[in-house]
């Protein structure tokens, strides 16, 4: 074999490692796994939503009513400022990139409960300036810590579901009471300049309470199983059992954002 | 220079009222603002507090503050004080449990520091109380 100059040598390696310097992400990159990746997390929270059963206008209330009165949210009519943490909306505008011209209109027009999606890659947790939003690695909640946000908004710019609310002013005037003039719970209200959505219950979670809204369904006649709540990670959980059996939907996939509420039926 | 006797004793009342505020607490025995007209626990609901009194008072506030991160960022539901005793890391549900009247205990006490904390804006009294 030839031998080669200390020079000629020095090349051909400097060159074969800015090969591989180009190739290594790359390859890292092709290997990542892609989509709905619940490695992240140990475990995560999910939701089954049955559109039959919720077209029962008596279910959404009853579970729009107890996430208000869970969570001290407040009703203020004004659509430029009202706190939703769990709220209706047409198929049609739920389903916008899955809908197509030979839907029938009773299709389109069906009502959908929507709510934070508590996504495996949820864009409005980069976006926070101040961690004032994360997502929980103990169950995969996207949690919101309302000491930290400054209200600057771009976790709701981030969204694509339209999931969060700001209060532009005190929200504690708007907020249900009963007689002696007391909230309906300890949940502590929130005050204005921060942002707010659905929690997933993460404070009735600690105590070992399903969710609100999936637990006021139930009461309600025909509203059996309307909401599921459990662990997506755990292959004999009742979501995974249904997500299993059915054929299923969530919001925008496509943004691969990885929503955790489904919807069947 | 007749106006000599005159002169010592406006003298004397003037010195007399520049250190009233050494002698007055002396002489009268007035109680500490801010301090002695606090509202505690009854004693048959607790006599501890989560540590020592003194020490609760200087620094209750990087208590909550710790307790607030614990609690609501790192996931952790206990507190282990001093003591050994463990406690639930809630302001509305541990500290305002014993300490049940806010407006005779913690805002007496605040308005005397001349502090303004933003606590009560959001989170309210065991029962949902503003």
């Amino acid at each position: 074999m030839e031998k080669k100059t200390r020079r000629e040598f020095l090349k051909e390696a400097g060159t074969a490692a800015l090969g591989l310097g180009w190739a290594l992400p790359l390859a890292a990159a092709g290997c990542a796994p892609r989509g709905h990746n619940i490695a992240g997390s140990q475990r995560q929270w999910a939701m089954v939503v049955d559109l039959e059963k919720i077209q029962d206008p008596a279910v959404r209330e009853a579970a729009q009513k107890a996430c208000a009165r869970t969570h001290n949210i407040p009703h203020i009519p004004d659509p430029q400022e009202e706190i939703q943490w769990i709220r209706v909306e047409s198929f049609e505008h739920v389903f916008e990139d899955q809908i197509h011209g030979a839907m029938p209109p009773h299709e389109l027009e069906r009502s959908v409960l929507v709510l934070c999606n508590h996504c495996t890659n949820p864009p409005c947790v980069r976006v926070c300036p101040t961690q004032a939003t994360w997502k929980r690695e103990s169950d995969g909640i996207v949690m919101m810590d309302m000491h930290r946000c400054i209200g600057c908004r771009y976790c709701m710019a981030a969204c694509p579901y339209g999931s969060r609310s700001f209060n532009w002013r005190d929200p504690r005037p708007f907020i249900e009471t009963d007689a002696e003039g007391k909230f309906l719970s300890d949940f502590p209200t929130r005050t204005r300049g921060v942002v707010e959505k659905c929690n997933f219950c993460a404070e009735r979670l600690r105590d070992g309470l399903e969710p609100a809204c999936v637990e006021a369904v139930r009461e309600v006649p025909g509203g059996e199983g309307a909401l599921v709540f459990g662990d997506l990670t755990d292959p004999h959980s009742e979501v995974s059992h249904i997500l299993r059996e059915t054929p299923s939907r969530a919001r925008r996939v496509t943004l691969g954002t990885g929503p955790n509420v489904f919807y069947i039926g | 220079m007749g106006d000599r006797g005159k002169a010592l004793v406006g003298l004397g009342v003037f010195i007399l009222l520049v250190t009233f505020p050494l002698w007055g607490r002396l002489a009268g025995g007035q109680p500490v603002p801010g301090r002695d007209d606090l509202v505690y626990p009854d004693p048959a609901k607790a006599t501890d507090c989560i540590e020592a009194r003194d020490w609760m008072t200087a620094n209750h506030m990087n208590l909550l503050n710790r307790w607030r991160d614990d609690l609501v960022r790192r996931g952790v539901t206990e507190y282990v004080s001093s003591s050994g005793k463990r406690y639930y890391p809630s302001l509305t549900k541990t500290c305002l449990d014993c300490h049940d009247d806010r407006d005779k205990f913690c805002n007496r006490c605040h308005d005397y520091a001349h502090v303004t904390p933003t606590c009560w804006e959001c989170h309210t009294t065991p029962g949902g109380g503003a």
